[in-house]
Parts: C-alpha cells; sequence; structure tokens
C-alpha cells in the first residue's frame, strides 16, 4: 500500500477526528466560559427575585399583576404569560414585569408587599435605592389607593418615601389624605407647604406641634418646621425645634434671619450641630464673628486634625474643609491656620487670645 | 476507524485545547476574571438564603370585608408569623409585610390592637398605624394600652393633630397621675410636652420619681429636659436623675454607643463626666458615629489645652489638671491644664 493509498484509506478517520476535536473545543470553550462567568451580584439578585416572583405568582396566578415573563435567561420554564406593559417596556431588573392596573384594595396591599420585599433584597444585594424605577412602579397605584402606598413605608427608609414626596407634588391630594395622613407627618410638611394644600394658620399650628414632638430628621424638613415659627416670631417653639435630631441645628441658616434671632436661639442650634460634629458652618461662622469664644475653639480643633473622627467625611468639616481654614484665616491674628501646630499655638496663648470688638477679629 | 482509545483521546485534546484557547480569549478582554479563577483562590460563590417564606408570603391572603373579627384576627396572626428574615423584624414597621398590616388596620382595628395586646407587634409599629390616620379611634379603643401615648410620640402628635394640644397635654397629665405609683417608662417628649400645663407639684413628683428611679427614662434624652426653662437652674438635680438612670447598657464601660450623655453630664457640671471625655478624645472610644464626640464636647466647653497639645500630653501619660470654670448659661466650663509633675 502506497503513502497515498495509505491517506485515502485513513481520510475518513481523520475526518472523524477532526469532527470530534472540533465538537470538544466547542464543549471546552462552552464550559470554561461558564466556569469564568462571575456570577454577579445583579444576576443573583435577578435570580433571587424572579423566583420570589414565581412563587409569589404560582399561588397568587389570578392576580393581575402577576405576569412574570419566561424570557429572562433565570427563567425555569414557567408556563410563558404575555406580558403586559411594564415598569419600562422591557423585564424589570428588580420587579419583573409587575404593574398596576386596578385592582381591589386587598391586591393593592400584596402589590405593595411584593414590592417591598423586591426592594428590600435589591438594597441588600446592592445597596441601592430604586428610586426612579420605584416611583414609575408606584405612580398608578398611587392614584387609586394613595393611604395605602404612603402608610406601607417606615418614613426614613429610602425609595418608598422618596416616592411618595415626589406624588404628594406632583399630584392634586384628596381632602382625605392631607387631613387623616398629610398633617400629622413632619416629613411631607415642606412639600405640602408648596402644594398650597395647607393655610397658613394651619401650617404655624402643625409646625408648633412638630416643635415640641417631631424630629428634625433631614434640614428640608429642619428649614420648613422653623419657617412659620420665625414668621410668627414664636422663638419659645423655634427653641425646641433647633435641638431637635441630627439637623434640628440646620433649621435657619440665613445669614439674615440669623440676625434678627436672639443670640441664644442661635447657640442653642449650633451647639446641638458641633456636639454632634455636625455643625452648620453658617453657625459656626455667625457665632465666630459675634466673638463667641467656643465657635473659636471649635475650629481650632478642626483645624488642628489630631482627632481624626472630627474631620473624616461624615462630619460639617468633611464638606467644608476650605471654608473652616479660610475662617480661622480671615478672622484671627494667628500665625498658623493648619495642622497640629494650631493646637499647640492655641495651647500656649489661650489666656492672652480676646475677641476685639473695633476690628472684629480674634487677637493674641 | 478511530479506536475507542484514540475517540477518547481526541475528545480529550479538544476539551483542553477549547479550555486553553477559551483562557487566552478572555485573557485578552477579561483580565480581572482570569485573575480570580486561575490565580487567585477563587472565593466561594455566597448564594444568601432567600430573606422570606416566599411560599408563606404568597399564600396569604385576606378575609372578604365583612369577615368577622375572627377571621380578620386569624388572618393578622397569619400575616405575623410570615417569616421575613432576620433582618427585618415581622413585628416592626420595618417588615416587608407592613402594607398588610395597614390593609388590617383599616378594615379590622381590634385585630390590630388585640396583636398589641399580645406584644405580636411593637409599639413602633402601633405609633406608625397611628401616625398615618390608620386607627382614627385608637384613643378610645385601646383601653390601658394608651399609655402607649407615653413612648411614642407619634401617636401624641397624631392626637394633638387632630383633637388638639390641649387636649393631648391633659391626656398625658393624667396618664402620669394613674401610674405615679408604679414604676413606668416614658419618653422625654411627651414629659416636656406635657410640662406647660403641669402644676409645680406636678413637676417635683415626675422629678422625684426619675431621680429615684420609678420613672424610667433613657439618660441620653435627658438634654432637652436640661434645656427646659421650667427646669433651669436644677443641674444639680438633674444631675442626680442622670446618674440614677445612666444603668445597665448606658454605663458599659466597653462601648461608648450609648454613652453620649456623657457629654451632656459635663454640661450639668459632672467633673468625673469632664475626664471620661479627656480619655476617650483621642479615638473617641472608636465610636465613630451614635452622636458620641469626646473631642466636641470639650471644644465647647473647655479652654486652656487643646487639640495637639492636650492628646500629646495624653499620649505622654502627662496628668490634666480639670477645674469646673463658670456656669456660662447654656452649660458649665471647664479648664484643662498639663498638671506639673503629675502622671496619669
Amino acid at each position: 500500500m502506497n503513502s497515498n493509498d495509505m491517506h485515502t484509506s485513513r481520510l475518513p478517520q481523520i475526518l472523524m477526528a477532526l469532527l470530534l476535536f472540533a465538537v470538544s473545543l466547542s464543549s471546552g470553550l462552552f464550559i470554561m466560559e461558564k466556569l469564568l462567568q462571575p456570577q454577579s451580584a445583579d444576576k443573583r439578585l435577578l435570580q433571587i427575585s424572579h423566583q420570589a416572583n414565581r412563587l409569589y405568582c404560582s399561588v397568587a396566578s389570578d392576580s393581575e399583576f402577576c405576569g412574570i415573563s419566561s424570557q429572562s435567561q433565570y427563567s425555569t420554564g414557567a408556563p410563558v404569560s404575555p406580558s403586559p406593559a411594564t415598569v419600562s417596556e422591557k423585564n424589570h431588573p428588580v420587579f419583573g414585569n409587575m404593574h398596576w392596573s386596578g385592582g381591589s384594595e386587598a391586591e393593592a396591599a400584596a402589590f405593595m408587599a411584593r414590592a417591598k420585599t423586591l426592594a428590600m433584597l435589591h438594597m441588600e444585594e446592592n445597596n441601592k435605592y430604586l428610586r426612579k424605577d420605584m416611583k414609575e412602579l408606584l405612580a398608578p397605584l398611587w392614584r387609586d389607593y394613595p393611604i395605602i402606598v404612603s402608610a406601607s413605608a417606615c418614613l426614613y427608609c429610602g425609595d418608598i418615601t422618596d416616592a411618595v414626596l415626589d406624588f404628594i407634588q406632583e399630584y392634586e391630594l384628596s381632602r382625605e389624605w392631607v387631613e387623616r395622613v398629610g398633617k400629622g407627618i413632619s416629613r411631607y410638611l415642606p412639600h405640602l407647604a408648596n402644594s398650597g394644600a395647607l393655610s397658613d394658620d394651619e401650617l404655624y399650628r402643625l409646625a408648633r406641634i412638630q416643635a415640641q414632638l417631631g424630629s428634625a430628621g433631614d434640614s428640608r424638613v429642619a428649614k420648613a418646621i422653623a419657617k412659620p415659627l420665625v414668621r410668627n416670631n414664636d422663638m419659645e417653639h423655634l427653641a425646641m425645634w433647633v435641638v431637635k435630631g441630627l439637623n434640628g441645628g440646620r433649621a435657619v441658616t440665613d445669614r439674615a434671619v440669623l440676625e434678627q434671632l436672639p443670640q441664644e436661639v442661635v447657640i442653642l442650634a449650633w451647639r446641638h450641630g458641633a456636639m454632634m460634629a455636625y455643625d452648620a458652618i453658617e453657625l459656626t461662622e455667625f457665632l465666630l464673628q459675634s466673638g463667641y469664644r467656643p465657635a473659636l475653639r471649635w475650629i481650632v480643633w478642626l483645624q488642628d486634625g489630631s482627632a481624626t473622627y472630627l474631620t473624616d467625611k461624615y462630619s460639617s468639616y468633611g464638606h467644608n474643609e476650605q471654608r473652616y481654614y479660610e475662617l480661622l484665616k480671615s478672622h484671627t491674628d494667628f500665625p498658623v491656620h493648619k495642622g497640629s501646630e494650631v493646637g499647640s499655638f492655641y495651647s500656649k496663648n489661650w489666656e492672652s487670645i480676646y475677641w476685639d470688638k473695633q476690628t472684629k477679629m480674634w487677637r493674641h | 476507524m478511530l479506536s475507542t482509545r484514540n475517540s477518547l483521546l481526541f475528545i480529550l485534546l479538544g476539551i483542553i485545547a477549547g479550555a486553553i484557547s477559551q483562557l487566552v480569549v478572555s485573557g485578552a478582554s477579561k483580565p480581572v476574571t482570569i485573575k480570580t479563577v486561575v490565580v487567585e483562590t477563587p472565593k466561594p460563590v455566597i448564594i444568601k438564603p432567600d430573606p422570606v417564606d416566599s411560599m408563606a408570603f404568597a399564600n396569604l391572603s385576606p378575609p372578604p370585608l365583612d369577615a368577622p373579627e375572627e377571621q380578620w384576627l386569624t388572618f393578622a396572626h397569619q400575616v405575623k408569623n410570615t417569616k421575613t428574615g432576620s433582618r427585618h423584624d415581622n413585628s416592626d414597621y420595618t417588615s416587608p409585610l407592613l402594607p398588610w398590616y395597614v390593609y388590617i388596620a383599616r378594615h379590622s382595628p381590634e385585630a390590630i390592637y388585640t396583636l398589641y395586646k399580645e406584644r405580636a407587634i411593637n409599639s413602633r409599629i402601633m405609633g406608625h398605624l397611628i401616625q398615618f390616620g390608620l386607627l382614627p379611634e385608637w384613643y378610645e379603643e385601646m383601653g390601658d394600652a394608651r399609655k402607649l401615648l407615653l413612648n411614642e410620640s407619634s401617636a401624641l402628635i397624631n392626637l394633638a393633630v387632630h383633637r388638639g394640644s390641649d387636649f393631648a397635654r391633659k391626656e398625658v397629665i393624667s396618664l402620669l397621675r394613674e401610674n405615679e405609683s408604679k414604676p413606668i417608662s416614658v419618653r422625654v417628649g411627651p414629659l416636656l410636652f406635657a410640662l406647660p400645663a403641669m402644676q409645680a407639684q406636678e413637676v417635683d413628683n415626675m422629678l422625684a420619681q426619675m431621680r429615684d428611679g420609678s420613672m424610667r427614662i433613657d439618660p441620653r434624652s435627658l438634654r432637652a429636659l436640661m434645656l427646659e426653662p421650667r427646669l433651669k437652674g436644677r443641674s444639680s438635680e438633674m444631675l442626680a436623675i442622670m446618674r440614677t438612670q445612666a444603668r445597665g447598657s448606658y454605663s458599659s464601660p466597653r462601648s461608648r454607643s450609648m454613652s453620649s450623655y456623657f457629654l451632656h453630664g459635663a454640661e450639668l457640671g459632672g467633673v468625673d463626666y469632664v475626664e471620661y471625655l479627656i480619655g476617650d478624645a483621642k479615638e473617641n472610644n472608636s465610636q465613630p458615629t451614635n452622636f458620641y464626640c469626646a473631642a466636641c464636647a470639650l471644644a465647647l466647653m473647655s479652654d486652656g489645652i487643646a487639640g495637639s497639645a492636650l492628646l500629646d500630653a495624653l499620649a505622654q501619660e502627662k496628668h490634666i489638671a480639670v477645674q469646673q470654670r463658670s456656669d456660662t448659661g447654656s452649660g458649665h466650663e471647664y479648664l484643662l491644664r498639663i498638671s506639673e509633675g503629675g502622671v496619669r
């Protein structure tokens, strides 16, 4: 048998070997791709949320808002249902294709519970809120059941309340909702004030109640409650309010208003914030320029920087580093303005440092 | 034809070649991925357990609106008993099942009151439901449990908004009177709210109860009382109350997480609290948040050595002398000096 014959007779074997090699090659490629592909948090979340959707909808299958699509890459072959209008046109990575197209109040509660659960799973996995998506999901439900939507969120827990705050501004509010819900919730009051749903007198009455019993969880609320109190020159209630919550000390920061307030109210507000390393810099500046010595000492500690927890990103200093530096530089005749030398200088000279009323400077 | 052995050999070669080429291709476009798999020991992928008992969650089905109370209570228990995972307490308003509690409150308030009286749900969720106007008759319907008013400002706000501040104040005072001889735990908000309408004797009784410990109050909230005009000038009494109230977890030597009242203790004239603050000044006892800030209080309340000079002296174990200087009207002020010759 010559070599050509030999090659000819082996041709089917070679072809078969190549075929096997090609099939195996693609298998190898496929296996390694699967091994190498990391299961990202998003995809795991997608799995979990779709699993939750499927489980929910396998029981509550008659519910109109159950229409999880099998088009998802993680579908395990659940029956295909026609995809209704969705949060967005395509399948939402967290909410699937949940949507609200009307139903009973019980269905509204079930819808909210499901949306909350999925949003919580998303938050746990990604540490991200879904404000925009949640708003889009809940807007039709808000039109039907605003009390269910608003009461289903804890006030300082993120995305649902954020959506509700938008709805308050964007939709006409029912009298029932304003009376039963809106009036009692400090977080809603800034938005209600803007919407014109409350008279000035009623706003002032509610502000007094909040000043005594509420808490300034965010600076917007802090300012909104302070406004009617200042307008009515109610310093007693303002003094109560500026020491409430994390942001009470930021209730009044406008210089023109600060100049009208009794200094003890400004000091109360400033001390409340500074005691938590969360002073309003406008108040620090105002008091520094008024000859209030604790404000000077506060800036000395900040600029000294040895106690690093005073100057981290959570503190006021973290947001206003340059402004604090300039305050010390422009309102003192100190030879140093930053670093441990500031603390050393102050410690050596504190007895001779005084407020010069004429020049409005701290001198030594 | 190919022998079985040769066939297997080709298959094996194919898989290896495929794998190698995939690695090469991936290596070009996804270096991080290769590094994770090939170079480093791969970390196990931790799939979090589903935090929600999805089947029980999906099975929740409320009774018809006209169902008898027992059916609503059964449903309320079913909601309460649904597992929502360890991170979301189903008896609290952070529960993902809060919408179902809202629904029950709207249609069967009695079921909610019963859950609360059974302690199946906590006062925070009750306060939440009241605050959102879902239980308009709560004050009349809850009987003794209306004592909630003394612990949940949200409930008191609701009462003040809808029935007027005068009515709400009278009710707080009345509840305090009813509980005068019993151990009771209260929040400072309702006390402050009621204070303008309290008689002098009632204020004295209240302070006496706090001082002997029969009225429990969070020592961290005492500052609000300190600032109340009717209680100004009673610093030593407030300091004594603080010392009584600051027990248990508030006085743990290991952590300052509950100790922000140290700052207020110093404001009230407690030199021992200033000494704690000095000791914590460098590291804040590793408490970055929770409103305990040793250096903040020192900056506001003390003059003399400050900043790095103070921290350096502490590092060198020099003794810091604390001298009470004056009561500035907004709290006591202290003078800090390095004491010559002394060692801490």
